[in-house]
């Protein structure tokens, strides 16, 4: 029978391996949530076929652009459940502290040292949360809400498969929403602690600073070919990680529904 | 929306390195989760060989329990919680995208690789070789028993570091590992199983990722033989 050790019900650790974490405290928390957690997710199972779409369903308004033929969004559960499970967050330094050391770490083996210590000093000089918290705003999102936060790495991947800009605002609560009731759903997240659902958020917020920043100067210097890839890797990384293709979605006022 | 085409991002100046940064498909993503999940599932025998080892010695849950954390914290994973084979198999399963099919097959695989690995130790200590490989009287689990009555799980502590130091140093070997699966992955090459073969070949991620772990328990295997020889 499986026995759980002190901060127990964690999942097996950390964004990176090897020797990173002999560094961390004991007792708090993986990072590989992001592993056990999204791909059971499954945001695809989110996002129903029009056919199998509950009896008065709410056609979702398309964004401009896309062809028509949507399908709608899932009912989800009662507003009631998806509320008793907490997607919120108490910040603690002590937390974010490490989610920077192991994102450096994770720079220096998927980059190389120079850039790790490029990022070790802008993350020493600078608030990432705050920073994300600007980038965010417009569409509504706070920190301290994990589901906020990967609801705006959902969109900005979204925008940057598709070669968008920019989309309507006011998409991000439904957003939000659609990734709460996908949340709720999950036995994995459900046995997060705030601290993992902390470390777990802003896991999400640095992914979304380094992709935001990148596309961001590929479309300042109307960069096309590193747009065009940028946008490849975003659709193999959700594709990967979420078994979603995010050239199939339309973001609507609904939430992300599948396009027809 | 999000700024973009702004620079109001703290990682703005940074031009080649986010880029290169966004480009990996993987950004926090599909080889780490590769990776960590195949950490999992050493983590995952190791965790099952201590405590069989330890029962078998005779210590109380709690001498277990602390060889169980400095495994753990030796593998890198200080406080990570104790997950059953079947659990972590099931997650690396899911971290490299495989179907059903070749979820099975995996399982199968690492039970296999598991239960071996697992004889394995137990002859290591049983057998009671010294240094130079000639046999002494009383195996090392003879000895870790006796020395248990006197306290001394210290045995079964350093068995625990000594896989947990193995399992770390594995880490960027598996980390190349996921990245070959990634790579599978984005060149379509992953889909190695046509309708006539699929029921009897193995997928190319089945077999790497079933290469690596042997490879991974043959060397942490080793380092359990150096201690069981040093006992």
């Amino acid at each position: 029978m499986n026995r759980f050790r002190l901060a127990a019900l964690l999942l097996p650790i950390a964004l990176v391996g090897g020797p990173a974490h002999a560094q961390t405290d004991p007792g708090v928390f993986p990072m590989d949530m992001v592993s056990p957690v999204l791909p059971q997710m499954m945001l695809e199972n989110a996002i129903q076929d029009p056919r199998r779409a509950p009896r008065g369903a709410v056609a979702p308004r398309p964004l401009p652009g896309f062809r028509p033929g949507y399908a709608t969004v899932a009912p989800g559960r009662p507003a009631a459940s998806v509320a008793a499970v907490p997607t919120t967050y108490r910040a603690s330094p002590a937390v974010s502290a490490r989610v920077k050391q192991q994102y450096v770490d994770f720079i220096r083996k998927s980059v190389g040292p120079q850039a790790a210590q490029q990022y070790g000093q802008v993350l020493a000089r600078n608030d990432h949360v705050r920073n994300w918290a600007q980038l965010v705003a417009e569409e509504g999102f706070h920190p301290g809400d994990v589901a906020e936060a990967l609801a705006s790495y959902w969109m900005l991947n979204y925008l940057i498969a598709n070669g968008l800009v920019d989309a309507p605002n006011g998409m991000g609560h439904a957003v939000a929403r659609q990734v709460r009731g996908i949340m709720a759903e999950n036995p994995a997240f459900n046995r997060l602690n705030e601290a993992q659902r902390q470390e777990m958020a802003e896991v999400f917020m640095l992914n979304f600073l380094t992709q935001q920043a990148a596309y961001s100067n590929a479309v300042k210097a109307n960069d096309v070919g590193l747009k065009r890839r940028l946008g490849e890797a975003a659709i193999t990384r959700f594709r990967n990680e979420m078994g979603l293709d995010l050239r199939g979605l339309a973001l609507t006022d609904e939430g992300f529904v599948r396009r027809g | 929306m999000f700024g973009i085409g702004g620079g109001n991002n703290i990682f703005s100046s940074l031009l080649s390195t986010v880029a290169t940064a966004a480009l990996g498909v993987a950004t926090g993503g599909a080889s780490l989760m590769v990776e960590m999940a195949m950490k999992s599932v050493l983590t995952a025998i190791g965790d099952q060989v201590i405590q069989q080892l330890g029962q078998s010695l005779g210590l109380p849950q709690s001498a277990i329990d602390l060889a169980q954390g400095a495994f753990h914290s030796a593998a890198g994973d200080p406080g990570g919680a104790i997950q059953n084979l079947q659990e972590a198999t099931s997650g690396l399963s899911s971290a490299a995208g495989l179907d059903a099919f070749q979820g099975g097959q995996l399982q199968r695989n690492i039970q296999d690789a598991s239960n071996l690995f697992m004889d394995n130790v137990q002859k290591q200590l049983e057998s009671g070789r010294d240094e130079e490989g000639n046999a002494v009287q009383g195996g090392a689990k003879a000895r870790a028993a006796a020395a248990a009555s006197g306290g001394g799980q210290s045995f079964l502590v350093q068995l625990a570091l000594a896989m947990g130091k193995a399992i770390d140093h594995k880490m960027d070997d598996m980390l190349a590992k996921a990245k070959e699966i990634d790579d599978a992955k984005s060149s379509g090459k992953s889909d190695v199983t046509t309708k006539g073969a699929e029921l009897t070949a193995m997928s190319q991620e089945v077999s790497i990722l079933t290469n690596a772990l042997n490879t991974s328990l043959k060397s942490i295997g080793e380092a359990v033989s150096t201690l069981a020889r040093k006992q």
